[in-house]
């Protein structure tokens, strides 16, 4: 289910809502929301659920597991085996198709016969929740956080409807205190903070982002016949495509955990303010950066060790980030093209530091667009044709509505490069704001009723 | 006042200084609730007279074995466009002239060949809106030219493709006909391609209620006026010019020799795109059969008409690619093998394909084609001639 849609807006938010509100115990409020977070899921496809079950079940024994065996052998198998089983899932539905594609690759070159892909369907968030449940089992492991007793407090976070296909990475910790507390949480306290970033999320995503998609999808659909102005016209709003939408997402979510008591954490802050690469990621998708840096980068060794041993480590992160994102080589080079952003700093951090800020910022934009041609294209040579023809002059005409496209650019980079963020504004509203915020709300309702509505981006991941 | 602030993990905020800030909750509930309240209202309305098409509006509110409301009227005004050109967003240059969209107390499209209360010599059953008869008036759909051409009563038992007849529909139908037709034409379109596990309809009573009860809840969800507004501001503003007409790529467009475009869908393409299995002109032809049985064992001696989609009639003269045409040429053999197969198993065929092909190219080259170029369906020159076969046909 989208939150962009009307079954989403007029029967499951207000049914899920109404009812929360009715209950008032713990446990029935974990049971309702687990109940609405698999029927939110199930709407897409009812046989995954059961993948997700699969894994709530296994991540909790093991949080059981960690209360009741003390010992180091025990706690290694109740850390190792699980987040296997939860790997191997994720390695099944997302990566064996890649795995079979590059082996034929490689078996054409050796004259090896090829395999038949296994067109496996990928279930949709099964990245998000696998990371969910991995952090829970390697915190519990840890420490960091005492393991719940409790099934449905468990699975009402594994399963939380505003998080679960397409994040904010929420770890357990980030959300024990409120859904411990969801007995107490005070109905009203929050509601129009919550109502505030969905609308704003929501108008990102419907009024934004699918605008520019819908100007931008059919040239990037041929990078060939595509200009050097096409190109970095479509390539600028690709890049402000990919931060409405997902942001937007983000942002709705965050409004929705308000609307049930949960503080949902940030996930982006102005990233295309950043002035080099470890700002930016300091910035962008948030959460899974915390993910990677707490539970990858640094038990690898982080920075500690020697500077080789650091950009080792640096690279390794991104090249798995970059993998995490999609099952496609062309994810990886993003991955490994912001890891040698990132050791690139580190080395010479110094000498880009002396820049003015205003030129950190523009030079940090220029090399994000270029990582996205990487992220948007389908395949390698696609990649290669679009950053050929946005680095030598082709002549040709601009792309059919790039007058609306330019209205939209200039809109998007207003509020990405000057407006503050949601989590940068205090969320109260003098009427003719609010007023404002009502009728972007209404302009979405005419979008969503009226044109053909995309998914959110990063649902593919 | 109000302080709302971000550190890392938790928001604090106290409460709003009402008289300076508004409840923006309220507000948005508000036009939520004023959307849904305008969306649902206008739904009660006569949708036809508010920009939902005749049929629509025809599957709302539907008796549980009848595929259209019972006794309606509606006119559709001159000018209406075809299915392509509106999928595809494109100017049209094929308007049809007003039309009459009229059901009989049993629910299914009028035949207005046929008296009120007599007995039809002839049931028409399957081909979906073929057979209903989509952008064609009550007097231009088959069942009427057939009455027309062969003097037989025909019932048009045509239903929409959401809805397809099972066999408890088939038993209700010919429960309350004045009496029981002792033929049938039971149509099939090439792109309907059937699972060895399709059924005709033994199904239990709930899942008969279920089907019944979603099927109402989907017939009145889409005929949503408002919903119909917006689309039509979207489809204006995507005019190639404030912004990309992402409709046109629902259509593959092919030059006619006049100059005009011929529209299709995928629907129409897809024989071509995916051949056929022999599993699935097994399964297709098991399918078919298992009808004939099941008419015959009430008595009705069924003729099967196969239609072609318009894309494997014309495509081997429109397209160009080589590879293209190889594919059109293979959905042209898959759609022989089925009538092989069917005939092997002893049942009678009529073979749309046939028909159609060896006049294919005067057609193409002329203003009266038989079917529609921005439109999937048959114009009254396709429906008239498929008639006057089929009336040759049943009676010798």
């Amino acid at each position: 289910m989208l939150f962009n849609s009307a079954v989403f807006l007029f029967a499951f938010l207000p049914i899920t809502y109404l009812v929360f509100w009715t209950l008032r115990g713990k446990n029935s409020r974990w049971v309702w929301l687990t109940i609405t977070g698999y029927v939110f899921y199930g709407y897409w496809n009812p046989k995954f659920c059961l993948l997700m079950l699969f894994s709530t079940v296994v991540s909790y024994l093991a949080g059981r597991g960690f209360l009741r065996w003390k010992g180091r052998r025990e706690r290694r198998a109740l850390l190792v085996v699980p987040i296997v089983a939860d790997l191997a899932l994720l390695a099944w539905f997302k990566y064996a198709d890649f795995a079979i594609e590059s082996w034929n690759w490689v078996g054409g070159l050796i004259g090896r016969p090829p395999l038949a892909p296994l067109d496996i369907l990928l279930p949709i968030g099964i990245s998000f929740y696998t990371f969910h449940t991995i952090t829970y089992i390697v915190d519990a492991y840890r420490g960091t956080i005492q393991p719940t007793r409790n099934f449905w407090e468990f699975s009402c976070y594994v399963s939380l409807f505003s998080q679960l296909v397409a994040g904010p990475i929420v770890r357990f910790r980030e959300l024990q205190e409120d859904l411990e507390g969801i007995d107490r949480a005070d109905r009203g306290r929050y509601l129009d903070v919550g109502w505030s970033f969905f609308i704003i999320g929501m108008a990102q995503k419907v009024l934004v982002a699918d605008t520019i998609a819908s100007i931008i999808d059919p040239p990037l659909a041929d990078v060939a016949s595509l200009s050097t102005a096409s190109a970095w016209l479509c390539m600028l709003g690709y890049t402000y495509q990919l931060y409405f939408d997902f942001a937007g997402y983000s942002n709705m979510a965050v409004g929705l955990g308000f609307m049930f008591g949960m503080h949902i954490p940030q996930n982006f802050n102005s990233p295309y303010k950043a002035l080099n690469p470890s700002d930016f990621w300091r910035r962008w998708h948030i959460s899974l950066s915390r993910v990677l840096r707490d539970y990858l980068y640094i038990p690898l060794g982080g920075s500690k060790g020697s500077g080789w041993l650091t950009y080792r480590n640096l690279m390794i992160t991104m090249l798995l980030g970059g993998l995490w994102h999609g099952a496609a080589w062309t994810f990886v080079v993003w991955g490994a093209y912001h890891g040698i952003l990132l050791s690139l700093y580190r080395r010479f951090g110094h000498v880009w530091d002396r820049l003015p800020k205003m030129l950190q910022q523009a030079g940090m934009f220029v090399l994000v667009i270029i990582g996205w041609v990487f992220f948007r294209a389908l395949t390698f040579q696609d990649a290669t044709t679009l950053l050929g023809t946005m680095f030598a002059l082709q002549p040709g005409l601009l792309p059919v509505g790039s007058a609306a496209l330019m209205v939209m650019l200039l809109l998007a980079g207003a509020i990405a490069h000057l407006a503050p963020n949601p989590f940068e504004l205090k969320h109260q509203w003098k009427p003719a704001a609010a007023v404002a915020l009502a009728g972007l709300l209404l302009l979405s309702l005419v979008r969503i009723y009226g044109a053909v509505n995309s998914p959110f981006l990063y649902f593919q991941f | 006042m109000t302080e709302f602030v971000w550190d890392g993990l938790r928001h604090k905020a106290s409460t709003l200084d009402r008289a300076r800030h508004w409840r923006l909750s309220r507000l948005a509930v508000a036009v939520l609730a004023g959307w849904l309240v305008v969306d649902v209202g206008l739904r009660f309305l006569p949708v036809e007279r508010l920009g939902v098409s005749a049929i629509m509006a025809a599957q709302r509110f539907t008796g549980r074995h009848s595929p259209f409301r019972a006794n309606l009227s509606i006119v559709v005004p001159a000018g209406s466009p075809g299915e392509n050109a509106v999928r595809a967003n494109l100017p049209p240059t094929e308007l049809r002239p007003p039309l009459r969209f009229s059901t009989d107390s049993l629910g299914y499209r009028r035949n207005p060949e046929m008296p009120r209360g007599a007995v039809p010599d002839v049931l028409f059953i399957g081909g979906d809106s073929f057979i209903y008869g989509a952008n064609l008036s009550d007097e231009e759909t088959l069942p009427a030219a057939f009455t027309r051409a062969s003097g037989l009563l025909a019932y048009n038992g045509g239903r929409s493709h959401l809805t397809p007849m099972m066999l408890s529909d088939l038993d209700w139908l010919l429960g309350h006909l004045p009496g029981a037709p002792t033929k049938a034409v039971l149509v099939h379109l090439e792109q309907h391609r059937r699972r060895p596990k399709d059924r005709l309809g033994q199904r239990s009573d709930l899942e008969q209620d279920l089907r019944y009860v979603r099927w109402i809840v989907r017939g009145w969800w889409d005929a949503s006026p408002l919903s119909n507004a917006t689309r039509r501001l979207f489809r204006r503003l995507s005019n190639d010019k404030l912004l990309t007409n992402v409709y046109e790529q629902q259509v593959v467009a092919y030059h006619l020799p006049d100059g005009h475009s011929m529209l299709f869908r995928d629907s129409e393409t897809y024989p071509a795109r995916i051949p056929q299995t022999p599993r699935q002109i097994l399964a297709t032809s098991e399918y078919i059969e298992a009808w004939t049985r099941e008419l015959s064992a009430r008595g009705i001696e069924t003729h099967v008409l196969l239609l072609p989609t318009r894309f494997t009639l014309y495509g081997p003269w429109l397209v160009q690619e080589e590879e293209e045409r190889a594919e059109v040429l293979r959905a042209v053999q898959d759609f022989y093998r089925l009538d092989a197969e069917l005939n092997q198993r002893g049942i009678r065929t009529i073979n749309g394909l046939d028909i159609f092909r060896r006049t294919a190219v005067e057609d193409l080259g002329s203003r009266e084609l038989p079917f529609y170029r921005e439109d999937n369906h048959w114009s009254p020159v396709g429906v008239n001639r498929i008639a006057r076969v089929l009336a040759d046909s049943l009676r010798r």
